[in-house]
């Protein structure tokens, strides 16, 4: 955030309302959880055993304490330390955003209230998209089933089956055919024989003679 | 006459005292005794084909009415070959019951034949030519109609000898008119007067119709799937190879040389007769049921690609048109072997069939799959090979439109083959054509078929040895 | 003897062997040591060709043999390999050996399935050890041809109708590719010397641009065709749909490959001229087929017609690749081949496998088949995850590559095609998804497939060979491409070393 404040301050300000979402969103599940009234589930809740708890305590560590690795010189673009100190300008409201953040959580969820419907109510359909993550899986199956399936591939398919597919059969056929049609060339009779070979013959002298 | 000119004509005068020495056996047995002829001639054509291998001489005789080189003898030898194969064929046919009084007839009247296709291979002028022209196709419609109790036999050989008839007619007067305008009817003669005179050029296309029809190039093929179906299997498998072969080889020797002043008009002429007869040929063989019907247009069809290797107009087009020739005739004769093994046995000739055939008779099965593919080109087989050396000579003249117009019509030619290699292995039959074992004549011919489709395209030497004795059009 | 030739050798061999096999238990140890014979031949092929270039060797092709064959037509048997072509047969390799495996069961007809297994595998290896365009062209159709009987014969559907079309379409391709050939070898050498079909020889020599114009197309689209080139893909959905699992395997796996390698070895290479003025076109072409099959793919109910839709659209990028004709894009078409043939041919054992216990391909019917069958689950994800080109498996390597290298083009025709083409990764994470979502999740909708049984050991063996794979180039891709550039290099600077004469942007 410090780099965004130095660089960008619209990006600060998105970086800076997300930080109070999130604190926001994340007390919100913390309270539906952990808090309210006791639901009803088909096994009682226990506490998990090691093997998940251990993890947990590992992860949780990290969390806490991650912060003060030197991470600023480790990990760089250039290889030169990013230099920065705590710019209060930015701690502070960082601070009390996500405080804000939590504090709202607190009011709506931490106890059992008619609040959050009444917000819903009053988003209203933003809430909506929001609820349907802006129906993004929607749009996604949209276009593959819709438009690429229905839409480009049967048809295809459809082109390649009938179209190429039966041009190349219908050469095959048309040979076929012209040779079933001109069977009738071979009648048996020789008179007919005679006549096609005399006519071949005076053609080719036609053409050779006269025309060539 | 010496001895020396009796060496040259070797292949002509042991065969037609095969003819005699046949008709004189026959004379002496008796009717129960007559199937003893078919061992007899068999093996006596079979050393006629291995002489024709031993070194023979070359040279001019009659004033050059005939003439022999190493390139006739070649052609002749691989006729003899094909010959030998349908000889083997034929014999489990030729002993039943109704034939036996006429087995003499059948070997007088093919070996005859082959005598005249010998005649015009070596023939030096136009003369000969027609000579051996109406010898081997005389007695063929007779072998046509061999069945003449059967109707479609006996009608077959008739539409033969009227259609036959129609085409020498034509031919003679093309061969008129080429006396009439050069004065002379000696090959080398005439090939150095031929222009690109009317005249000239009428009687050059007559001349070729003639040809034509015994090809079988549309539209001069209309005779074939008739006759083709109505005669006995044998006999069709020997119109299909060996007449059609013969007629290659005079064809392309005498457009090579005696036309090769107006090659530049005759290529455009066969560039336009490859396409139709590929075409209708193949448009034909699609929907045909009946095998022998079918092989006559697919017959058809190959010859159109024959075409191509004339067209070339090089040494490579001789060369892949006789080595496909010879290609042809074991894969040709490998189906027919086939079709006439289980024609002789069952009496059934149609595709349907051989439904499930591969379940009974694996052995034939593979055959005649091994056939089909080598008629349709597929590689590793001699086919393959047979039409990759056809197309490459009609690229090397810049062809390549009609090469592809070609390999398209291979292709669809492969949709029959594969028509009846699909019926043997994939088809479903409740009665298929149940197992039997050929006799020992037939196994051997099915065998030189099958080695023969292998061998030939594997091995370099024999294409190698054929280029060496071709030749490119001839100034 | 040449170690190329073995490649050849052992599949002949095999076939040989399988003849005299009398029932179905030998029938299939005998492919099967055939075939893992020739995998740790592969192996050993890989191991000495890195070697060799370690040693310094920088011939363009090592292994090189040479013998004439027919000497009037100057036809040769000649062999050789560089890196890209030691990698594609590593992958036939492997591909063949997992196939297999996947074809433990087949037990109708069992003899004549491994027989033309093997004879399709072999015109593979030969097509790809081939530098003779003869040899190359007669393998390719050896390989084709096998596969009308495969299909025919085992497979399922309308397979007489899918077999026909599939081995009639590849014929033409072959018809065009034969044109493409026979001019190529007439235009081989310059006036008054031998005309030569060898592809190092013709590739010194300039073919007139007239030619290469007139010749390019043929060859590309005759490759193209194997390579599911849009609007010639057709036979691809319907002949994977009804072939028998291994022949799918084979089929996508490796012989679709065999367009992608010729398009590259034989059109680009050999007529570069014409390629950089046509290429516009294919690319056009080939862009169409890579978003076009992922979106086909979408919505198939058969996993069969996922799979080849989906192939389409991954050989389409191989073809796209190459058509980008520099060294970063030709260097992921070539890790594309390899990485789609294992994921592909993963994918269809797969489904080979489910299809083998619930009776059913179409997905509406499955559901929840990870909590039964977990084994086979478990890898159809991780596949899937290959093939949408998750970091860490093949197909990322080879997606990456290609999209850099082609965004490297600067101007607007390669850039739109290039953002098009991405679009496909998109939407190959879609229909991979759903699949997988209503394949393996999900409750299960039949009682009967409560009593699937996972895997047996044939099934994993075949399946953990292409996995294995799969993550070894994911993991470790810098051998593999370090072995292709090292053979682009050379052939970049042919191809590049032309100013497009007329461009159309």
């Amino acid at each position: 955030m410090v780099a965004a404040w130095h660089h960008n301050k619209i990006l600060f300000g998105i970086e800076f309302l997300v930080a109070g979402l999130t604190a926001f969103y994340m007390f919100r599940l913390y309270y539906n959880i952990f808090w309210g009234k006791a639901t009803h589930y088909h096994h009682t809740p226990h506490e998990a055993p090691f093997v998940m708890t251990i993890p947990l305590m590992v992860l949780a560590f990290g969390a806490m304490f991650s912060g003060f690795l030197p991470f600023h010189a480790l990990v760089t673009s250039d290889g030169l330390p990013f230099e920065a100190h705590i710019d209060w300008s930015v701690a502070i409201p960082s601070v009390l955003i996500g405080v804000l953040g939590i504090a709202i959580a607190t009011l709506m969820y931490r106890k059992t209230t008619d609040l959050p419907s009444k917000m819903a109510n009053a988003f209203g359909a933003s809430y909506k998209w929001a609820y349907h993550k802006f129906y993004m899986d929607e749009v996604y199956l949209f276009v593959t089933r819709k438009i690429i399936f229905a839409h480009i591939s049967t048809p295809v398919a459809w082109f390649d089956r009938h179209i190429v597919d039966g041009f190349m059969n219908l050469v095959a056929r048309t040979v076929e055919n012209t040779s079933m049609s001109i069977k009738g060339m071979q009648s048996g009779r020789i008179q007919q024989y005679g006549y096609v070979f005399v006519t071949g013959a005076i053609a080719l002298v036609l053409i050779f003679v006269y025309l060539w | 006459m010496s001895i020396n000119d009796f060496l040259t004509m070797r292949h002509e005068l042991i065969l037609a005292s095969l003819v005699l020495i046949v008709l004189i056996i026959d004379l002496n047995l008796k009717k129960s005794q007559k199937t003893r002829i078919i061992p007899i001639a068999i093996s006596m054509f079979f050393i006629h084909t291995v002489v024709g291998f031993l070194p023979a001489q070359t040279g001019v005789l009659f004033g050059g009415m005939y003439h022999t080189e190493a390139l006739t003898i070649l052609m002749k030898n691989i006729l003899n070959v094909g010959v030998f194969i349908i000889l083997l064929q034929s014999s489990t046919w030729l002993r039943k019951e109704e034939n036996r009084e006429k087995i003499s007839e059948f070997f007088i009247l093919l070996l005859s034949t082959l005598v005249g296709m010998n005649f015009m291979i070596s023939s030096g002028d136009f003369l000969m030519l027609y000579l051996g022209l109406e010898l081997a196709t005389i007695p063929m419609a007779a072998l046509a109609s061999y069945t003449h109790h059967q109707e479609r036999s006996a009608e077959a050989g008739i539409k033969l000898i009227l259609s036959s008839a129609l085409s020498s007619g034509i031919l003679l007067f093309g061969l008129s008119l080429i006396y009439g305008s050069t004065g002379s009817i000696y090959f080398d003669t005439v090939g150095q007067l031929y222009a690109n005179t009317p005249m000239q050029v009428l009687a050059f296309i007559f001349f070729f119709t003639g040809m034509g029809f015994k090809i079988s190039l549309v539209p001069f093929h209309l005779w074939t799937a008739d006759v083709y179906e109505g005669s006995p299997v044998n006999v069709t498998s020997y119109f299909s190879v060996i007449s059609k072969g013969a007629s290659v080889f005079i064809l392309i020797m005498v457009m090579f040389t005696v036309f090769h002043s107006i090659a530049f008009l005759w290529k455009d002429i066969v560039y336009l007769i490859a396409i139709t007869t590929m075409v209708i040929g193949n448009l034909f063989a699609l929907r045909q049921k009946n095998m022998k019907r079918f092989l006559a247009f697919s017959s058809i069809a190959q010859a159109g690609f024959i075409m191509l290797g004339i067209l070339g107009g090089n040494k490579i087009g001789m060369t892949a048109t006789v080595y496909f020739v010879l290609v042809y005739i074991f894969s040709n004769l490998g189906a027919f072997g086939v079709v006439s093994a289980i024609s002789a046995r069952t009496g059934k000739e149609s595709m349907d069939d051989y439904d499930g055939l591969y379940a009974t008779n694996p052995k034939l099965s593979l055959l005649m799959t091994l056939s089909m593919f080598s008629l349709a080109g597929i590689p590793p087989i001699a086919g393959f090979f047979g039409k990759f050396f056809l197309f490459t000579s009609a690229a090397s003249g810049g062809y390549y439109w009609l090469v592809f117009i070609a390999v398209l019509n291979a292709t669809i030619s492969l949709y029959y083959y594969l028509l009846v290699v699909k019926a043997m292995f994939i088809n479903k039959n409740d009665s298929p054509i149940a197992f039997f074992k050929s006799d020992l004549t037939t196994r051997i011919a099915l065998m030189i078929c099958a080695i023969g489709i292998f061998v030939i395209g594997f091995w370099s030497q024999v294409y190698e040895f054929i280029d060496s004795v071709t030749f490119a059009i001839r100034n | 003897m040449n170690i190329l030739s073995l490649f050849v050798l052992i599949p002949v061999l095999t076939v040989i062997a399988i003849l005299f096999t009398s029932n179905m238990k030998q029938t299939r140890i005998v492919s099967a040591i055939g075939m893992g014979f020739q995998l740790i031949l592969a192996g050993v092929l890989v191991y000495l060709y890195l070697t060799e270039r370690q040693a310094g060797n920088t011939a363009a092709m090592l292994f090189y043999y040479d013998a004439v064959w027919f000497p009037t037509l100057n036809i040769h048997y000649t062999l050789g390999v560089d890196g890209i072509s030691v990698a594609m047969i590593a992958l036939t390799a492997v591909v063949v050996f997992a196939g297999i495996f996947a074809s433990w069961m087949v037990d109708f007809l069992y003899r004549e399935f491994f027989i033309s297994l093997i004879l399709l595998a072999t015109g593979v290896f030969g097509f790809f050890i081939s530098l003779d365009l003869f040899t190359m062209f007669l393998f390719y159709e050896v390989a084709v041809i096998p596969m009308y009987l495969l299909i025919g014969i085992w497979g399922s559907g309308p397979k007489e109708y899918s077999a026909m079309k599939l081995t009639l379409m590849l014929m033409a391709g072959s018809a065009l590719l034969f044109v493409a050939i026979l001019g190529i070898y007439f235009y081989s050498a310059p006036a008054g010397s031998a005309l030569t079909f060898n592809l190092l020889e013709i590739s010194k020599h300039t073919i007139p641009i007239e030619m290469q114009r007139f010749l390019f197309p043929f060859a590309f689209v005759g490759f193209g065709i194997l390579g599911a080139l849009f609007p010639f893909h057709t036979w691809s959905p319907d002949g994977h749909a009804s072939a028998p699992t291994a022949v799918s395997m084979l089929h996508a796996g490796v012989l679709m490959k065999l367009g992608g390698y010729g398009a590259f070895r034989v059109a680009i290479y050999l007529m570069p001229e014409a390629a950089h003025e046509q290429a516009w076109i294919f690319l056009i072409l080939t862009t169409i087929s890579v978003v076009y099959g992922a979106f086909g793919a979408i919505v198939q109910k058969d996993l069969k017609y996922i799979n080849a839709y989906s192939s389409v659209s991954h050989c389409g990028l191989v073809l796209f690749a190459i058509l980008m004709m520099n060294q970063t894009a030709m260097n992921g078409a070539v890790i594309q081949m390899i990485s789609h043939g294992l994921m592909t041919a993963l994918f269809f054992a797969l489904i080979g496998m489910i299809y083998g216990r619930t009776h059913t391909r179409l997905i509406n019917e499955m559901g929840g088949l990870m909590k039964v069958i977990p084994f086979l689950g478990v890898v159809y994800v991780i596949a899937g995850l290959a093939s949408l080109g998750l970091p860490g498996l093949s197909g990322f390597v080879a997606e990456m590559t290609i999209f850099v290298g082609s965004f490297q083009h600067t101007d607007v025709f390669h850039r739109v095609c290039t953002i098009v083409a991405t679009s496909s990764i998109v939407i190959t994470a879609v229909y991979i998804l759903r699949v997988v979502g209503i394949l393996l999740l999900g409750p299960i909708k039949n009682d009967h497939y409560l009593h699937l049984t996972d895997a047996v050991w044939y099934e994993r063996l075949s399946t953990l060979t292409l996995l294995l794979s799969i993550a070894a180039i994911g993991m470790a891709p810098l051998w593999l491409s370090d072995m292709i550039n090292f053979s682009l290099g050379p052939i970049i600077e042919k191809i590049s070393g032309i100013t497009t004469v007329a461009g159309l942007f």
